[in-house]
């Protein structure tokens, strides 16, 4: 028989159970891991459950939501190659001057503030495309509550601006390895992860589908 | 055989196991009981994969339990075998016990 444990499970782990069990639909799964390491169980196995249930789960999820990732991962695809017309690269002028022209504004200023200026902008900008493609979401799925709207377009802009400021670091550290379609991953990553949140979020932070 | 009907060995010891357990049958006991009869370490998120099919083949029902404060608040989901669900759990045990008989091997006692 196992010895009662008095003390609390890796907080940690339980973070990443707490964040994953709303999206895995699944809270009696986490409970029933805490009440198991009361008992006696030990970190290790703790761990190894969590690990389990995350990587066990994700599948599934994906293949229940299979619409709402095809629908976010096409977006990513046509924002990334839009702004690649947009921004002036590999010798082509930008088809949208003037948005570059606010955007370089920011090399005027000093650092730190060009950064701020400029991580502002994209997350912005971003925001702004990522927010009309849920917004074509919901209005598709027919579902609107202005509480969930309000949570998910501040996690939308939340995710947005983490992932600007990471982002020039990551491409620093990547660039002179040639990265190629990678490398376009990595661009797009945040917008389709930022909209997956903002979906997730918009329908009440259930992973069951909006019509159900 | 109904397509989507299967039961894969884990379901069918999962669902075994919630026969043993009755009213008792969530997640902490039903992982503890395949824990000792198999003497192989169980996920729990295994488990609840499992459990999730075979609701959704209709073999087994839950409902959620009162949240308590050992569990951080959460509630247990409790789990039974539905009619639907004893008749295929005999119908596989009758197909096993099919197979079981004459092997030759088995009744020399070589295996």
């Amino acid at each position: 028989m196992t010895k009662a444990n008095s003390l609390q499970p890796p907080s940690v782990a339980t973070w990443l159970l707490e964040r994953f069990s709303p999206v895995l639909n699944n809270a009696p799964l986490a409970g029933d891991l805490m009440e198991a390491f009361k008992q006696g169980r030990s970190s290790n196995w703790y761990w190894r459950q969590v690990f389990a249930a995350i990587l066990i789960a994700l599948p599934r999820l994906l293949w229940k939501q299979w619409g709402r990732f095809a629908y976010a991962i096409g977006f990513g695809a046509v924002i990334s190659v839009g702004w690649f017309f947009i921004s002036p690269n590999g010798g082509h002028d930008s088809a949208l001057p003037q948005v570059f022209a606010l955007y370089a504004k920011g090399y005027g200023f000093q650092w730190p503030w060009s950064f701020v200026y400029q991580i502002a902008f994209l997350t912005a900008f971003e925001s702004v495309t990522v927010a009309l493609a849920l917004g074509a979401y919901l209005a598709f799925s027919r579902v609107l509550n202005r509480q969930n709207l309000f949570g998910a377009l501040v996690a939308v802009v939340a995710v947005l601006a983490i992932s600007n400021v990471v982002l020039p670091f990551l491409i620093a550290i990547l660039s002179p390895m040639r990265v190629g379609l990678f490398g376009w991953v990595i661009v797009s990553a945040p917008l389709i992860i930022a909209l997956i949140v903002g979906m997730w979020k918009a329908s009440g932070g259930t992973s069951r589908p909006l019509s159900a | 055989m109904t397509p989507g009907t299967h039961l894969s060995d884990f379901e069918f010891i999962v669902m075994l196991v919630l026969l043993r357990l009755g009213e008792e049958a969530y997640g902490v006991p039903i992982a503890r009981e395949i824990e000792e009869q198999t003497g192989r370490e169980v996920k729990l998120g295994s488990v609840y994969a499992s459990l999730e099919r075979l609701e959704e083949k209709g073999f087994v029902a839950s409902k959620l339990g009162e949240p308590t404060q050992e569990r951080g608040g959460r509630a247990k989901r409790y789990f039974h075998v539905t009619k639907q669900g004893m008749h295929k759990v005999r119908e596989t045990r009758q197909a096993l016990t099919r197979l079981w008989q004459n092997i030759p091997e088995l009744e020399r006692g070589r295996l």
